[in-house]
């Protein structure tokens, strides 16, 4: 029997947290969360995605959303298949300056990196933003603009929602996707990482 | 066609940079392509409309630069007038 979570009322990241218990508890059966908010969805999807599940979100009821995990490999079996990803790099944003002194001349640095970086032969998978990084993907239009042709290139670019929701920026947010601790969690301990 | 203000130093494309936005031109600064010089530094990307009139307000404000570029295709080009 499907086993059913209702994480509706929860803030992030309680939902995911629920739901990957319960997907290690009963991998098979499949699983289903009620959320009430995209980004919940949304990171339950990251969730499943980076676990081996078919996911599916869907709209329920008015405002809320229902996930659905599909049977796909067990939780033990894509650890195994998930060693440290040698062909591939993440990009960690941590702040708005690049190195430590003078802060306007390394908010340029840092803008001069994030545009170096569009023009690498060998593009990362992931660029990941946290803290002050997250002004990179809401406030500045210098690297909104570079960090959304690195996204034409098929990067991915995640802001915490966390660090959104602290700096008054979720709604401003101009590429990207939300995402949470535990999915920047996997990603920076299956990646090797590059931090400006 | 891509085109860039170089500078004698980090300080003056920052100045540089200032003075084009508050005169509502669309430049940013990017490092400096190596296939220009292999040294670090930051370099002014501007509209290729409008950068004579950058170039113009930067020697209006005595900004020092160091040379305007044209990329064709893989190639940087220095105009020979700047």
């Amino acid at each position: 029997m499907t086993k059913e979570i209702d994480a509706r009322g929860m803030s992030c990241p309680r939902p995911v947290l629920l739901a990957k218990q319960a997907l290690a508890d009963a991998a098979d059966n499949g699983l289903r969360v009620l959320v009430d908010n995209p980004d919940a969805a949304e990171n339950l999807k990251g969730l499943g995605t980076s676990l081996g599940y078919a996911v599916q979100a869907a709209p329920y009821e008015e405002k809320d959303f229902i996930v659905t995990f599909s049977k796909g490999k067990p939780i033990e079996t894509v650890v195994k298949e998930s060693p440290v990803a040698n062909d591939t790099y993440l990009v960690v944003l941590q702040g708005d300056e690049m190195g430590q002194g003078d802060a306007a001349f390394g908010k340029k640095l840092l803008e001069g990196f994030i545009y170096a970086l569009t023009e690498q032969d060998e593009l990362p998978t992931y660029v990941v933003c946290y803290n002050k990084g997250v002004t990179l993907t809401t406030l500045n239009d210098k690297t909104v603009a570079d960090l959304n042709t690195l996204m034409d290139k098929g990067v991915q670019v995640l802001s915490c929602g966390l660090c959104l929701d602290y700096y008054g920026l979720k709604e401003k947010l101009r590429v990207g996707q939300v995402t949470n601790m535990y999915r920047i969690c996997e990603l920076m301990r299956s990646h090797p990482v590059v931090k400006p | 066609m891509r085109t860039i203000i170089a500078f004698p130093s980090s300080h003056a494309a920052m100045e540089a940079e200032l003075l084009a936005e508050d005169a509502g031109y669309a430049c940013r600064l990017i490092p400096l392509p190596p296939a220009i010089h292999a040294g670090c530094g930051i370099v002014l990307l501007c509209e290729h409309s409008v950068i004579l009139q950058v170039a113009d307000l930067l020697a209006a404000k005595r900004v020092p630069t160091d040379g305007v570029y044209d990329k064709n295709g893989d190639t940087w080009h220095r105009r020979l007038d700047s």
